[in-house]
């Protein structure tokens, strides 16, 4: 038997093809779930080549399926507290009920922008996606566990930004700072009702999160998308004790193991995933 | 199965957490030679596992000596042919009593260090050799939450804990391009024999965890050699391949304070 058969769960942020919601989405039907995959948009822009003709949300569904998994595909903004009721009673409504939540959606915001030049437009914005967006969703999900009174799990992933200052980052950083907050004041509310809640904190993963950062160096260098990102992983490579940046595949690992029994006494921590960065 | 194929030494297996671990490691497919001081109870624990059908030997060693880790070592090696992963569970506080400075002699520091501390830093050097030039391992140290948060003053028990830490991320660093990930595990409350000399003559043993997991536990339960195992597990098996130097705390919730 699959050690999540029988379980539903939630994970938002998914529709990316080169994300951490994708991968951890299809690691979690492999495991026997029934997923439903969310995101803002269907089928999110992408810049990356390799990402042409990507079907986002309802490819992802359909691959869930071919795994003999049901699936549900759901556009929903998670700062808008209406659109993620509404997103948390369909799940329950066509999947039967919600065992897991991971959510994944967050922004990264301006890289390398001191904070004396951010605008307040921004600070809020990155804010309210990353750590609202994260109290909504965990607070219509825990509402629900809590009136099943079958127990869940609740799994977000927040950064390493939210242990260490980041320069050219303050809203995103003081944003996970928020995430981690949460998660640990959840765990201490949600403990008694057999609800563990944890965050991972990745370091450097290989995802789409960089796509900008990338095609910006590679028009300004006149080099290729692969060539200014192969130069910028070897040498960031250099740094990290494993000596090679994560992939998306480990992290949905991980997440699998904060939301499989055999973590079931681990609750209100934040799990780093960084090749020996620590 | 995560772990079919593999080979496992578990240091301390004869009880509690060890034990747990080395049967979970079996029941995942993994061939486990158990060692520890209680010959006795470490012969049971293999022979239980081995009833399962997996491959459980029990060698018979005092990890703070470095002649008995060779050989325990050597002995492990002709069992099991190579050696994947290694689980440093040996440990604890024999004789758990006043343990406040005043209270801990120079002998007793020693000891306790040693039993701790330096039997992790022998088995990892005596194991690592074996694991380099296959550029495959899985080292996984039980440390102890009260390393970093101690409920009360253990002096030397959470001192040497705190070390396990220490000599966690220094392996982690150093074996890192060797591909042998080395992490913690720091465990919170849990129910093994470790407790024995802190339950001894109480009446209703039962309603002392009960109290200590409703006043202090955010999950509202003390741990089991299960609850561990599983994160083991998971450190040990490739669900961890990008993890090293990490220390992960298994404590429904501790070090959170559970209040009102």
């Amino acid at each position: 038997m699959k050690t999540l058969e029988g379980k539903v769960a939630l994970v938002t942020g998914a529709a990316s093809k080169r994300g951490m919601g994708h991968a951890i989405a299809l690691r979690l039907a492999g495991e026997g779930a029934d997923v439903c995959v969310t995101d803002k948009f269907a089928a999110p822009r992408s810049l990356f080549p390799g990402d042409a003709g990507w079907g986002g949300l309802d490819a992802e569904a359909a691959e869930i399926e071919q795994m003999g998994q049901k699936a549900l595909a759901m556009v929903a903004d998670i700062a808008d507290s209406k659109e993620v009721d509404k997103l948390v009673a369909a799940t329950v409504d066509k999947l039967g009920k919600i065992d897991i939540l991971v959510h994944c959606a967050a922004i990264r915001g301006p890289v390398g922008l001191p904070a004396v030049e951010l605008s307040e437009k921004e600070w809020r914005l990155i804010l309210e996606v990353n750590t609202t967006g994260a109290f909504l969703v965990s607070k219509a999900v825990a509402r629900h566990m809590i009136a099943r009174g079958q127990g869940g799990r609740i799994l977000h992933i927040a950064s390493m930004a939210g242990l260490h200052g980041v320069n050219g980052s303050v809203a995103y950083c003081v944003s996970k700072y928020g995430v981690i907050g949460l998660v640990k004041t959840l765990a201490l509310e949600l403990g008694p009702h057999k609800i563990n809640v944890n965050a991972i904190n990745p370091g450097a993963i290989i995802t789409n999160l960089r796509d900008e950062t990338f095609q910006k160096r590679s028009q300004e260098q006149g080099v290729s998308w692969e060539e200014a990102q192969q130069a910028d992983y070897a040498m960031m490579s250099k740094i990290i004790p494993l000596g090679r940046l994560g992939k998306v595949e480990e992290v949905a690992d991980l997440a699998y193991f904060l939301v499989s029994d055999l973590s079931v006494y681990i609750t209100g921590e934040t799990v780093g995933i960084g090749g020996g960065i620590i | 199965m995560l772990l079919e194929g593999k080979t496992a030494i578990v240091t301390g297996a004869a009880m509690g957490i060890g034990r747990g671990i080395a049967a979970r490691f079996a029941a995942e497919g993994a061939a486990v030679v158990l060692t520890d001081i209680a010959r006795d109870e470490g012969e049971k624990a293999a022979a239980a596992i081995g009833k399962t059908g997996a491959r459980a030997v029990f060698v018979p060693a005092d990890v703070t000596k470095n002649s008995q880790v060779q050989a325990m070592v050597r002995r492990a090696l002709d069992e099991l042919g190579k050696l994947d992963i290694l689980v440093n569970s040996a440990g604890g506080v024999p004789g758990l009593g006043g343990n406040s400075i005043d209270d801990v002699s120079e002998a007793d520091w020693d000891r306790i260090l040693d039993l701790n501390l330096k039997s992790q830093f022998l088995c990892c050097k005596a194991v690592i050799p074996h694991m380099r030039p296959r550029k495959y391992g899985k080292i996984v140290n039980i440390s102890s939450m009260g390393a970093v948060h101690p409920p009360n003053s253990l002096v030397h028990y959470h001192a040497a804990k705190a070390g396990v830490m220490g000599l966690t991320v220094n392996l982690a660093l150093e074996l890192a391009r060797d591909n042998i990930t080395v992490n913690a595990i720091l465990p919170g409350p849990v129910r093994t024999p470790f407790w024995q000399p802190v339950t001894k003559g109480m009446k209703d043993v039962e309603a002392y965890f009960a109290e200590v997991a409703r006043k202090e536990v955010p999950m509202q339960r003390i741990g089991t050699p299960e609850d561990i195992a599983g994160v083991a597990l998971f450190l040990a098996s490739d669900l961890s391949s990008y993890m090293t130097g990490d220390s992960l705390l298994v404590g429904g919730g501790l070090p959170l304070p559970v209040r009102p």
